[in-house]
């Protein structure tokens, strides 16, 4: 102890009691005390509460490490911050033997005063926790009665080991706590939980025994518990005490000694863990951090009583989704995530997952069937509810641990794709937009025969009205005459009603609704449409279409669309042909890919080679007036109906185009 | 050389059944009441416009026959079966122009009225100089179309008949 005598900060020895058996002139000049007055003192004497040093020092004894900053009572009754390492030395036989105290003065004194004393070391060579059982006393009290309780007799219930464990609450652990158990880095992240998302799967019954027991207990003697292997630890040693401080009658501490398998696991463990951190917390991708062993751990249950078809038996339990919800916890989450939510404090994205799909129906559900199916993705797209209130849309993707990983963390990322779907709906807009201009394009060209179409009911209608008012002005009135007349002219006001309607339907602005349809249904609108166009223009146009056609799902009037544009484009392609040789062949099959196909044949000029690359692309055109959108806008609807248009030249002469539509069971729209 | 139907034409203005019922009856010896009533063929694609114009026609006090199109007509037409014809110019098959064309060798007395939904300018001054006797847009206003029918059976009057 000599060269003590020579250092500067201040070196007490105690024995195992805590009485003072050394002190070097350093303790005197720190601490104010004459080395006479403080030999033979105890460690409590230097400290301003009795119970409060008697509690450290029987934890110092037992986890064999102690340091952290402590108030230090003076000779003259002042208190100071001072930082204080104790360890206890051993013999040759690993008995302890003493205890040596390094202190120095804080610079930041007097140190605040603790409500709760600072009972668990920093840094100390044993993993070390700190529980409140408190809401854990009535279910341990239960056990403890009924059973009588034997350690070695004690089967866990599987539920009942996790409500105990989900009720005993963390305080504190140590530095060796964190490394040894692979826990956050972060103790605010570990403090407040509930032990049961943090404590290894295989020595849970242990620590479940060992608590039993010690709260069984009158005294604060140490329980011990031994577990051959818990993952890389073997001769894994648990040993609780309950606080000597009565204060605190449900502080329960465990400290755990354990031997790793190999000897730079530790610091592979480390080196990775803190890889792994930085990764999450620096990746610029939200990212949540999920423990779903409790669903696992149900889930394990399920099949073990021979459930296979989750989503059958969730809709019988519809509760399972709920409770699936809540003991889903998430653990950590990055700041990215907590940017995405509008959060401000990460405490208020811990606990249960529950929010994570509140913003869509049966989001949770199809979370938990892949969770169950053991898949290792999970990947959808959802809304979700921010913290201040948003609705946004974001691309979950979901990594559920596979057997040989750490089973306690699922990686949850949220992409946002709010921007993205904002833009594809702007370009639906355009889209539509121009769809919409092709429709009034070919309507333009179409106009004397619409005009046409409409003077044919009109006239029928006023025709009828002048010979029903000639019947009905005659000296002697026909009635009847004038009552079927009048029938008629109810049937022509019909009709041209209908026929506005089409022209309406062609030329509104509408977004396109899916429904199931008939195709040649659709073709013959299209004829009947172009029936006076095509035959004041003389062409003769030849449909054959197969019957019975599967029903496709589509929309009715973007159908008619690209129907009625390529007729129109092969009645105009014809008009410089031989009035005899004007005609279209419009056929409709069902091809060897099982999809409705429709091709339609003109016998004009055909397609110049040299144009055959660019006829669907937008803004070319041959036609003078033409706004050369139309081919183009024929494509993006077929291709909207998952389908495919193409065009060709016919071997005997003429255009031909062919475009197809999936069927309405193999469309995926 | 004047037959019994162009002496009838000359009062053809007095529209009733009744007047002309009497005047058959004033003259029933020679005048027989098919061929005193003048008989308009009607062709048109179109059933509502068609049967409209049979009912607008039957008011006027008119015989006529209605055909869904040109070749029908034709299949039907004899020389001086019909006193006038009213044709649509818009037909699917035969064009209202192309039985004028055909009617121009096969009865070429017989006057043409067309009725037309567009009004074609070209159409129009091909048929009105192909010897039509109007050219009318529909919507047809009744007492336009009467007195062009009265104008068409007047000039039918003065054709001459090669019987």
């Amino acid at each position: 102890m000599e060269l003590a005598d020579y250092a500067t900060d201040s070196v007490i020895r105690y024995d195992l009691d805590g009485t003072i058996r050394y002190c070097n002139p350093a303790s005197e000049t720190q601490f104010g005390w004459k080395a006479a007055k403080l030999l033979g003192r105890h460690f409590h004497d230097l400290m301003p509460d009795r119970a409060e040093a008697s509690s450290l020092w029987k934890n110092l004894l037992r986890i064999g490490r102690w340091d952290g900053l402590l108030q230090r009572r003076l000779q003259s009754e002042v208190e100071i911050g001072a930082y204080v390492r104790l360890t206890v030395r051993h013999d040759s036989r690993g008995r302890p033997l003493d205890v040596v105290e390094y202190a120095a003065l804080s610079m930041n004194s007097p140190v605040p005063s603790l409500p709760v004393p600072p009972l668990i070391a920093e840094r100390g060579g044993a993993a070390c926790w700190q529980f409140n059982i408190k809401r854990a006393r009535p279910l341990l009290d239960a056990d403890a009665a009924a059973t009588g309780y034997d350690a070695n007799e004690q089967e866990w219930h599987p539920d009942r080991l996790d409500t105990l464990l989900a009720a005993v609450q963390i305080v504190d652990v140590n530095d060796e706590a964190i490394r040894l158990f692979g826990l956050p880095a972060d103790r605010d992240k570990i403090v407040d939980r509930r032990v049961a998302s943090l404590w290894p799967e295989q020595s849970r019954a242990a620590l479940g025994d060992l608590l039993t027991a010690i709260a069984a207990k009158t005294d604060t003697e140490p329980e011990t518990r031994e577990i051959p292997v818990v993952d890389r630890l073997q001769h894994v040693v648990l040993t609780g005490w309950r606080a000597a401080d009565p204060r605190c009658p449900d502080i329960v501490f465990v400290r755990v000694n354990a031997i790793l398998n190999a000897p730079n696991a530790v610091i592979e463990l480390e080196a990775s863990q803190n890889r792994y951190r930085n990764l999450i917390s620096f990746l610029p991708v939200p990212v949540w951090q999920i423990d779903a062993r409790a669903a696992g751990r149900i889930f394990d249950r399920l099949k073990a009583s021979g459930i296979t078809d989750l989503a059958a038996y969730s809709e019988e339990h519809p509760e399972l989704v709920d409770l699936t919800c809540d003991i889903v916890q998430v653990f950590d989450v990055n700041d990215e995530a907590m940017q995405l939510f509008g959060g401000r404090q990460r405490s208020d994205f811990i606990g249960p997952a529950r929010y994570l799909f509140d913003g869509t129906p049966g989001a949770a559900r199809r979370v938990m069937l892949a969770h169950f199916s053991g898949v290792r993705n999970h990947v959808e797209e959802l809304k979700v509810k921010t913290f201040d209130g948003r609705l946004i849309d974001v691309l979950l993707l979901m990594t559920f641990p596979v057997p040989g990983e750490r089973r306690d963390t699922t990686i949850v990322m949220m992409m946002d794709n709010s921007a993205r779907l904002e833009a594809e709906a702007k370009l639906r807009i355009v889209e539509g937009d121009f769809s919409h201009a092709a429709r009034l394009s070919t309507l333009g060209e179409m106009t004397t025969s619409i005009a046409h179409e409409i003077k044919q009911p009109l006239s029928a209608i006023l025709m009828n009205a002048q010979t029903s008012l000639r019947y009905l002005r005659k000296a002697d009135p026909n009635l009847e005459k004038a009552d079927q007349l009048t029938s008629r002219i109810v049937e022509s006001a019909q009709r041209a009603n209908d026929i506005i309607g089409r022209i309406q339907d062609m030329a509104g602005k509408r977004d396109p609704i899916y429904t199931l349809l008939d195709f040649n249904d659709v073709v013959h609108q299209c004829l009947v449409f172009l029936r006076h166009e095509s035959e004041e223009k003389l062409v003769v146009i030849k449909a054959r279409l197969q019957p019975d056609l599967p029903p496709i799902h589509g929309d009715r009037i973007q159908l008619q669309q690209v129907i009625v544009n390529l007729i129109v484009n092969s009645i105009q392609a014809m008009n410089t042909a031989p009035q005899t040789q004007r005609e279209i062949y419009l056929e409709t099959s069902v091809d060897e890919d099982d999809h409705v196909a429709c091709s339609i044949r003109d016998t004009g000029t055909g397609i110049p080679a040299d144009h055959m690359d660019q006829i669907f692309d937008g803004f070319f055109t041959t036609k003078e007036d033409g706004l050369g959108i139309g081919l183009a806008i024929c494509q993006s609807i077929v291709r909207a109906h998952g389908g495919e248009i193409t065009a060709a030249n016919h071997p005997e002469g003429g255009a031909v185009f062919r475009f197809w539509i999936p069927t309405g069971s193999t469309a995926e729209l | 050389m004047i037959t019994r139907t162009r002496l009838w034409y000359g009062f053809v203005k007095i529209r009733t059944q009744q007047i002309l019922k009497r005047c058959d009856y004033v003259r029933g010896v020679k005048v027989s009441n098919l061929a005193l009533v003048p008989k308009i063929a009607v062709v048109d694609d179109d059933a509502s416009l068609r049967d409209a114009l049979v009912e607008l026609l039957e008011v006027f006090d008119f015989k006529c026959q209605a055909f869904e199109g040109a070749e029908l007509f034709l299949a039907a037409h004899t020389k001086n079966r019909f006193d006038c014809l009213i044709t649509d110019l818009n037909m699917k098959g035969c064009s209202g122009l192309q039985l004028q064309q055909k009617l121009a060798t096969l009865d070429p007395r017989l006057p043409v009225i067309f009725i037309s939904a567009q009004s074609d300018s070209e159409a129009r001054s091909k048929a009105l100089r192909s010897g039509a006797v109007a050219f009318l847009s529909k919507p047809i206003n009744d007492d336009v179309l009467y007195r062009h029918i009265i104008a068409a059976l007047s000039r039918g009057m003065s054709r001459p008949v090669d019987d």
